[in-house]
């Protein structure tokens, strides 16, 4: 497979986690850090399940829910019981690592010959085209049916929530209730996210999720200078543009790894690769 | 149409900080009726207003809208009745979505927000209506964000707002204390227009004598946390601005 051929496909299997860092920190604004945890816990349901010879596509909405319940639990630490955001995500991300070591009952799980996503869906095209169709498809789905949700009334009531919470309220929208479905939705689709990335490689491992956080925020953050040069206002081309922003994030990564970094470094270049976008507009204003 | 009945209400309870905003206040507005709240800093005009509005928890008493006991209703159940408009233009409005959406958010105040697309061409053809009858220059610009707006274009859209579905009370909260003096005017002509032609019963707290002089038909004055004064009717029409002062003064 070839350099691109990767980038494009692990860009669009981490399309989902970004489009779930989408909404949780820009359309609610909420720093959710509970996505370690709900991606691990896609990739652990998706292996068992696929292990216990469950249908692929059955599977999809089974990790997706469980990521879901995984979101609203932070969620209603926040709301609720009014936890700082943070510290509600960490309790459950911490929490989640241990229910992920007992869903897979040990700490990797490869899916040997059980039949994966793309064994189900294949197109008589070569594995990796077939692959890259199916990702394709499936991430435009979700980009359109997210897009939509945000445009109806209730998707401007979310919005609204994370970008004026006195006056939503005061128009009638109970904001705890939003920000858990919002959170719900956000790890949702980082638990798609892991489901893709498990398909993809094969297996499930317990580290899978650490520090993900970043590669969606990376993600999130180039598709914002993406969706600002090419002018894109409306929510779903500013979705479309994060998951460009997710292809382009993992086109830079593959370069770092081909100009010959260590893979072991491989965090370490994400952390300071996120630290430069985010400081730039910064360092640019002080200069 | 609002019934108070001993409302309490402290801050920082138990501690040397301790504020006792609201005393054991008790008020009847009648329906339609436009009442000015005048008072010194401190003297509990917003602890009020944020009463009324359910943004914050009595600590004893009660509050009745249209008969309905609210007392225990969080604020976002009591926006059946009520509508608000912030000091700060930029609390009533969501600055990154266009005017329409925010028109389309506030015509569901009262309603559910269903997953279904409601910003039609129908809807885009009422807002735009409504808004060009207050000649802001907007026309043809819905689809521009809330954020790019002013203050002042902010203010008279949040007024607009809040008539755009079923309103029984309004709440203005020093609505014109960020504008500059004209567009203070404006805005402040525009809200007495709209609570004259949709007969709101209102609620103005304000610090703007000349405000509290020229609109409204009643005239309450708080002082820690109590009504002082409560003026209305002929009374009212007679009031003068050295009196307003010397409220002030005691």
């Amino acid at each position: 497979m070839s350099f691109y051929q990767t980038a494009l496909l692990l860009g669009f299997a981490y399309g989902a986690l970004a489009l779930g860092i989408f909404i949780s920190m820009r359309i609610f604004n909420i720093p959710d850090i509970t996505t370690d945890g709900s991606f691990t816990l896609g990739g652990a349901v998706t292996a068992v399940l696929t292990l216990h010879w469950m249908p692929p596509l059955l599977a999809l909405p089974v990790a997706f829910a469980c990521g879901t319940l995984a979101g609203m639990v932070t969620g209603w630490i926040h709301t609720r019981l009014k936890v700082n955001a943070l510290l509600a995500g960490i309790l459950v991300t911490s929490a989640l690592y241990s229910i992920n070591l007992a869903i897979m009952g040990r700490s990797n799980l490869p899916l040997f010959g059980s039949p994966t996503l793309f064994t189900t869906l294949s197109l008589p095209v070569g594995s990796n085209t077939n692959q890259l169709i199916v990702l394709t498809s499936i991430i435009l789905v979700i980009t359109f049916l997210i897009g939509y949700l945000l445009r109806t009334d209730f998707g401007l009531a979310m919005r609204a929530t994370g970008n004026n919470e006195h006056m939503i309220r005061s128009l009638g929208v109970n904001t705890d209730r939003m920000k858990i479905i919002g959170l719900g939705l956000a790890n949702g689709l980082t638990a798609l996210s892991g489901y893709l990335i498990t398909n993809v490689q094969g297996f499930a491992d317990i580290n899978m999720g650490i520090g993900i956080v970043l590669l969606g925020l990376g993600a999130v953050m180039i598709g914002e200078i993406f969706s600002r040069a090419m002018l894109l206002r409306s929510i779903t081309g500013q979705m479309i543009s994060v998951v460009i922003g997710s292809i382009v994030f993992r086109l830079l990564l593959g370069a770092a790894l081909t100009v010959g970094i260590d893979p072991l470094y491989l965090k370490l270049v994400v952390a300071v690769f996120v630290l430069i976008t985010v400081s730039l507009p910064n360092l640019r204003r002080t200069a | 149409m609002i019934r108070l009945e001993h409302i309490d209400k402290r801050f920082a309870t138990g501690t040397a900080a301790e504020v006792h905003a609201l005393r054991d206040l008790s008020i009847n507005v009648q329906e339609g009726e436009f009442v000015v709240v005048l008072g010194s800093n401190g003297s509990g005009k917003s602890t009020l207003l944020n009463a009324i509005a359910g943004t914050i928890r009595l600590d004893g008493g009660g509050i009745y809208i249209d008969g309905h006991d609210v007392t225990r209703l969080p604020d976002h159940s009591r926006s059946r009745w009520v509508a608000r408009i912030f000091q700060n233009p930029v609390m009533g409005t969501a600055p990154d979505l266009s005017i329409l959406e925010n028109f389309r958010l506030a015509a569901l105040r009262t309603k559910t927000k269903k997953a279904t697309v409601g910003t039609s061409a129908e809807f885009r053809t009422m807002v735009e209506e409504h808004v060009n009858t207050v000649g802001l220059g907007l026309e043809g610009k819905l689809d521009q964000a809330m954020g790019t707006l002013s203050g002042g274009q902010r203010q008279a859209l949040a007024l607009l707002m809040a008539v755009m579905d079923e309103t029984k009370v309004l709440l203005l909260d020093e609505p014109t204390a960020a504008l500059d003096p004209r567009t203070a005017h404006t805005v402040m002509e525009l809200a007495n227009r709209i609570i004259q032609k949709y007969r709101l019963t209102t609620l103005l707290v304000t610090h703007q004598m000349k405000d509290a002089l020229q609109y409204g038909d009643r005239v309450l004055f708080l002082t820690e946390g109590k009504i002082s004064k409560d003026v209305s009717g002929k009374a009212r029409n007679e009031l003068q601005i050295n009196d307003l002062l010397r409220w002030f003064e005691v």
